[in-house]
């Protein structure tokens, strides 16, 4: 499948309530870049695995004391790289002693992806920003 | 014999469109997950993807600003969608648009409600813009785990 060419910039956000069960939807439906996207099946499951980290600590972490929270997700193609953007409205990221996970989302998302970002953006919502580089097929299958 | 579980059923989701088949292919997978949980019968389940299909290939068209949002509602008998900010006229001229030679609006034809609302004063802000803009709201009923249904 070819890269469309002249199209240097494509975006999709998702909205949905921070609930276990949308990671699913998440994982499935930013799966989609596969199609989309000319890029090796390495880079998309990177994509994957790291999409569902990002979304498991908001789920965890991002609102302990309600249950409206909300999780969103944005993918922004570009020519060489793909961004995945995962926000909250949380209370920031922040080392936790009774954390219930193991601690190793943020080091795994670091590992498969080109670049991680963690901040807020313009609204004050917590961000992670995930950036992978796109080829036209992984250098193992090369 | 329906065994959805109505809380599992009761999902929503909003994604922002902009140009490019991405959207649209988010959009798909989106809802036919959240319809799967709803127990939707696969031929209703392919109608409500048709509509999306229809919807996501020309809102833009239609749309206030460069980006159209699209928000998601199941229950376990229900799928709505609602989309905007629309122009003036704008959801009018998406009917328009998504009609086929010999069949008319598909939104029309697989809908069981279809409303045309003015977008409220969020969405208008959001979308940079005090002229009139417009909502559309469409809803689609299923029974969940029914193997056929009356054809139109």
């Amino acid at each position: 499948m070819r890269r469309d060419e002249g199209i240097l910039r494509r975006e999709v956000a998702l909205t949905l309530p921070a609930r276990a069960e949308n990671i699913a939807i998440v994982r499935y439906a930013f799966s989609a870049l596969g199609d989309a996207v000319q890029m090796g099946e390495q880079t998309l499951s990177d994509i994957r695995l790291a999409l569902t980290e990002a979304c498991t600590n908001v789920i965890v972490h991002a609102y302990p004391d309600r249950d409206d929270g909300v999780l969103e997700v944005e993918a922004i193609v570009e020519e060489s790289a793909v961004t995945i953007v995962v926000r909250d409205e949380g209370g920031g990221i922040h080392p936790r002693a009774d954390s219930p996970g193991l601690g190793l989302g943020l080091p795994l998302i670091a590992s498969v992806s080109d670049s991680m970002q963690l901040g807020h953006d313009a609204y004050g919502r917590t961000e992670v920003r995930m950036a992978f580089a796109l080829s036209a097929s992984d250098p193992d299958e090369r | 014999m329906s065994s959805v579980n109505a809380q599992a059923a009761a999902n929503s989701a909003t994604l922002s469109l902009r140009s490019g088949p991405l959207g649209q292919m988010v959009l798909a997978r989106v809802v036919s997950m959240m319809l799967a949980r709803a127990g939707c019968p696969v031929e209703r389940l392919d109608e409500a993807l048709a509509l999306c299909d229809a919807l996501s290939a020309h809102a833009l068209d239609h749309s206030v600003s460069d980006c159209v949002e699209l928000t998601v509602r199941t229950s376990e008998h229900t799928l709505t969608l609602r989309l905007g900010a629309l122009t003036d006229g704008g959801a009018s001229a998406l009917l328009r648009d998504t009609s086929l030679p010999g069949v008319g609006s598909v939104l029309e034809q697989i809908a069981d409600e279809l409303l045309i609302e003015p977008a409220d004063a969020k969405r208008r802000a959001e979308s940079s813009t005090t002229s009139k803009a417009e909502e559309l709201a469409l809803t689609v009923h299923f029974t969940p785990g029914a193997r056929e249904r009356a054809h139109r």
